[in-house]
């Protein structure tokens, strides 16, 4: 392979033979040192190839072992440069692309995150930029291990980081912290009242001493385990008492909702602005009005891609669409099924854990408003501690 | 002689200049000492060196590679003739 590129850089000729002594002219072109290969018997004559240089001094001994050459191809560096000699701007493109190449190859063109499912890439993207580590940085410019050291300054969720350079792609590499799980401090000694007004249905108590019983009648605030715990004449100890205890509580709960709404009607016609990013340039290429009233929109980044690798040329697009603001009356059924899901949902994500016995709603208005109330008839656990300060 | 004396023996084919000759199953022959080459073609190729002269015959015999003093032949080689 290197002979190869060596022949080709040289330049070599293919060349036909003929005549009455060949061998002869092989010897004498040996003696003389000549160098020739691929010498090879082809119909009456013989094919060779030799550099360029040699053949232009073979001449002599082509008449003295009485042959006759031909040249029929000419292949090589020297050839190719006399080929296009004349054709100046491919020569000044190819010297234009390699200085492009070799100058683009000093930019970052993409980051790519590896480990980092949990965390925002919004935030890191931030971070990085606020790092001076973005797409289109100067990569002889990037302080790495700075950079490493600040993300995880700014990112607190960020163990570790390392950031890693191969040709114009920087992959970041991220472990997360992993958060130590909460330790309940149980050693305090604690009492436990009810956090409503109920009637006990169920009572579970794991520690302390019970001071009610099932079917009674509870208050807020009013203590139903004790931490004080007898533990023969005269002697007690306090525990950190722990009891679930079940009481059916009254509860209510309203939602509102004005009778009138804003309603935002999107207009069909829109402008489109798109603009050429290159590294972190952005060229605008496409312009268009902009848009009576108020408006709203969509920014889209597209990156160019090939074979998987990402270019330092995209678009951006932004999207504006006109919109219209109407006022829209609510009917009354509109806005009770509105409220009623709004109303269910506070019982999905509020009262999950309680079950629901008894639900009532009731729906009344204001001048500007309707109000859907709910009476529920909740099962829920009541037991709220209360920390005992024992002397 | 002495033993001594065997042992200070020059090698035979530097001192009656007999060729070296180094063959690659029938596929290719190595000839060192060769001082040109007499007939070439596809079928034979006759090398001479300073004590004798080397026919090889085959089919589709080329000259991978001359210098001034060695030749090497590829090609299938059938038979060898050496003639002095």
């Amino acid at each position: 392979m290197v002979l190869k590129i060596i022949r080709w850089l040289r330049g070599y000729i293919v060349f036909s033979l003929n005549g009455a002594f060949p061998e002869r002219f092989l010897n004498l072109i040996n003696k003389r040192g000549i160098r020739n290969w691929d010498f090879v018997p082809a119909g009456d004559g013989y094919v060779g190839k030799m550099f360029l240089s040699d053949y232009l001094r073979i001449r002599p001994t082509a008449r003295k072992a009485n042959v006759r050459l031909r040249v029929n191809q000419r292949e090589g560096f020297p050839f190719f440069v006399k080929k296009y000699k004349r054709r100046k701007g491919l020569f000044f493109g190819a010297v234009a692309a390699a200085l492009i190449l070799v100058l683009m190859s000093q930019f970052v063109w993409d980051i790519r995150f590896v480990g980092a499912e949990g965390l925002s890439l919004v935030e890191l993207n931030h971070a990085f930029d606020e790092s001076g580590f973005k797409v289109g940085v100067f990569k002889n410019q990037v302080n790495v291990s700075e950079v490493e050291r600040q993300v995880m300054l700014k990112v607190p969720e960020v163990r570790w980081i390392s950031v890693n350079m191969l040709n114009n792609v920087a992959t970041v590499e991220i472990k997360q912290q992993s958060e130590p799980p909460r330790m309940k401090k149980k050693t305090y000694p604690c009492n436990i009242i009810a956090s409503d007004d109920g009637v006990i249905t169920d009572i579970i108590v794991k520690d302390g001493t019970c001071e009610v019983k099932r079917g009674s009648a509870i208050a807020q605030g009013q203590l139903m385990v004790n931490s004080a715990v007898a533990i023969g004449e005269d002697k007690k100890k306090y525990v950190h008492s722990e009891a679930r205890i079940l009481a059916d509580v009254f509860d209510k709960y309203s939602v509102k909702i004005p009778k009138a709404k804003n309603k935002i009607i999107l207009k069909q016609n829109y402008t489109e602005k798109s603009n050429l990013k290159f590294l972190f340039f952005e060229f605008p290429y496409k312009l268009s009005p902009s848009l009576e009233g108020e408006e709203a929109g969509v920014t889209l980044n597209e990156k160019l891609k090939f074979n998987e690798v990402t270019l330092p040329l995209g678009r951006t697009t932004r999207r504006s669409y006109c919109f219209d603001t109407k006022k829209q009356e609510l009917t009354k059924s509109e806005a009770e099924k509105i409220l009623k899901t709004r109303l269910l949902l506070h019982e999905c994500f509020c009262e999950g854990k309680s079950e629901v016995k008894q639900r009532k709603f009731s729906l009344s208005q204001t001048a500007d408003c309707y109000i859907l109330t709910a009476d529920y008839l909740f099962n829920k656990n009541i037991a709220r501690k209360k920390k005992v300060n024992v002397e | 002689m002495k033993k001594s004396d065997k042992s200070r023996k020059i090698p035979s084919e530097l001192t009656y200049n007999l060729p070296i000759i180094e063959f690659t199953g029938d596929r290719s022959v190595l000839v060192e000492g060769s001082t040109g080459v007499l007939k070439y073609d596809s079928e034979i190729v006759r090398i001479n060196t300073r004590s004798m002269i080397i026919a090889f015959f085959g089919r589709g015999l080329t000259l991978k590679c001359i210098s001034p003093t060695a030749v090497i032949i590829d090609g299938y080689i059938t038979k060898t003739e050496f003639i002095r």
